[in-house]
């Protein structure tokens, strides 16, 4: 058998209905039209929908039956209309991933790594449980997905913070310095802390070699910034912004990806039949998704672009 | 300017070394407009900066636009130059020995007017004049056409040594001759 490149990603972004599964779902038609071999995991526990995008009726075997029912992945795997691209389809309405054992993460983990495809997508859903922030961290890429709107970029930010403290705190873990950064937090009135920034700006002074060698590392992990439904050039420039603030305020290395315009055409389809995603969207999402891949698989970005009347 | 401030005033307007100085430029644009809060964006977190913290972030940014665009700036001059010089000496026929003809040749290709190098090589206009028509004896002593030499060819970024030596040679045999 072929050896394939395996590589994870994980796509996530706290708010629902940023088109988190709809961007997956076009990365994932795009990577396979190239001719990789893609599976697309849906881990949205309880709340999963990638199925619709690919048209999938019957949910007989989901995520869900790898841990209940000790079934093999590989059993999981449902074919698409789209060559090259399986899926795994998520739970709608199960709440046993709430108590799951991070060892029992990184064996399910395992087993990914272990799927022969060159990617694997992973749609991490809405919010930011545990479970979440651990998939998003032990994926190869990091990929966000929000929309240009206050509420969405708010959670964003939560869904960094929390990624960015579960990072922090497990290396302050390893080296011997574990709930360091909570306990500051919980006693952040006697250290002057108002803000989740003054608290990373103590942590920084404060946790002296260790603390040196945690940001250092920190500054290795680097997520990708894929802006959704962007109507004007204001809000493409918000992915600047976005950015700026996760490198300057929060520490955390970002890459703006790319921006998809928004389709309605792609959205008023969706919602009368449920048809490959290859069919209907635009040939401009297209161009977009194809920039987007190329930019998060060569680490790069998009170009900063000014109006003239600046 | 040295490689560790260069760095960091890359890494302050959050862009890499190989990035274009339009690309610079918007990138400082869209960070000043950013932290001084004149562009209402969308982005929380901003409001949660402190007075003290904001200033210092736009402070950093514009020292390191100003310097990037000193940076940018002499990059640019440095191949411009290496680009004319190139380019002249590729266009600037190849002479074995340099007489007056060939240094006047030069001067052409480079686009001067003789007047442009007497003001220059503060060489005076008549001398220069006949140094390129060779009229050998209206030429003052040897010691100072030598020095002329020098500063003429200086001017055409002609090696100095070879012009002055193959000139005085042309000047001797032309001597002998008569």
């Amino acid at each position: 058998m072929k050896t394939r490149k395996n590589e994870i990603w994980a796509v996530g972004g706290g708010k629902g209905g940023t088109g988190k599964s709809f961007v997956i779902s076009q990365i994932a038609s795009y990577l396979a039209s190239s001719g990789k071999k893609v599976i697309l995991i849906d881990t949205d526990f309880g709340g999963a929908n990638l199925h619709s995008f690919f048209g999938i009726e019957s949910r007989n075997k989901t995520i869900k039956d790898f841990y209940k029912y000790d079934e093999p992945l590989e059993s999981l795997i449902s074919k698409t209309k789209i060559k090259n691209l399986e899926i795994i389809p998520g739970d709608i309405n199960s709440t046993i991933f709430d108590v799951i054992k991070y060892n029992k993460k990184i064996r399910l983990f395992s087993h990914i790594k272990k799927l022969n495809a060159d990617y694997i997508l992973l749609d991490l859903g809405g919010g930011f449980n545990k479970n979440i922030l651990d998939f998003f961290l032990l994926a190869d890429k990091m990929i966000v997905v929000t929309i240009p709107e206050i509420t969405a970029i708010e959670n964003l930010f939560q869904f960094i913070k929390s990624t960015f403290f579960r990072k922090l705190n497990f290396l302050f873990g390893i080296y011997g310095l574990k709930d360091y950064s909570k306990n500051i937090w919980k006693n952040r009135k006697d250290h002057n802390i108002v803000t989740i920034l003054d608290l990373i700006d103590y942590v920084k002074k404060n946790a002296g070699e260790v603390g040196d060698i945690a940001f250092k590392d920190l500054s290795k992990f680097k997520i990708n910034i894929i802006l959704n439904k962007v109507r004007d050039s204001s809000e493409i420039k918000e992915g600047f912004s976005l950015r700026s603030i996760c490198i300057k305020l929060i520490g955390i290395n970002a890459l703006y990806s790319g921006y998809l315009e928004y389709d309605s055409h792609f959205w008023r389809n969706l919602s009368m039949t449920q048809l490959s995603p290859e069919i209907n969207i635009s040939l401009k999402t297209k161009k977009d998704i194809k920039r987007v891949v190329t930019n998060i698989i060569n680490n790069t970005q998009i170009k900063t672009e000014i109006s003239k009347n600046e | 300017m040295n490689d560790h401030d260069l760095e960091k005033y890359f890494r302050t307007l959050e862009i890499n070394k190989d990035t274009s100085f339009t690309e610079m430029k918007n990138s400082y644009i869209l960070l000043r407009n950013l932290y001084s809060k004149t562009d209402l964006g969308i982005s929380p977190l901003i409001n949660s900066l402190s007075n003290k913290r904001q200033k210092n972030i736009v402070k950093e940014i514009d020292e390191a636009f100003s310097m990037l665009e000193k940076y940018f700036n002499d990059k640019k001059m440095e191949k411009i130059k290496s680009k004319e010089e190139k380019f002249a000496k590729s266009r600037i026929p190849e002479y074995e020995v340099i007489g007056g003809e060939a240094l006047r040749m030069t001067r052409n290709v480079l686009g001067f007017e003789l007047e442009e190098i007497a003001f220059l090589s503060g060489v005076p206009l008549k001398h220069l004049t006949n140094i390129e028509l060779e009229r050998y004896d209206l030429l003052p002593p040897k010691v100072y056409i030598k020095t002329f030499l020098k500063k003429f060819a200086e001017q055409l970024s002609l090696d100095p040594n070879k012009v002055v030596n193959d000139y005085l040679k042309r000047m001797d045999d032309f001597h002998s001759k008569n």
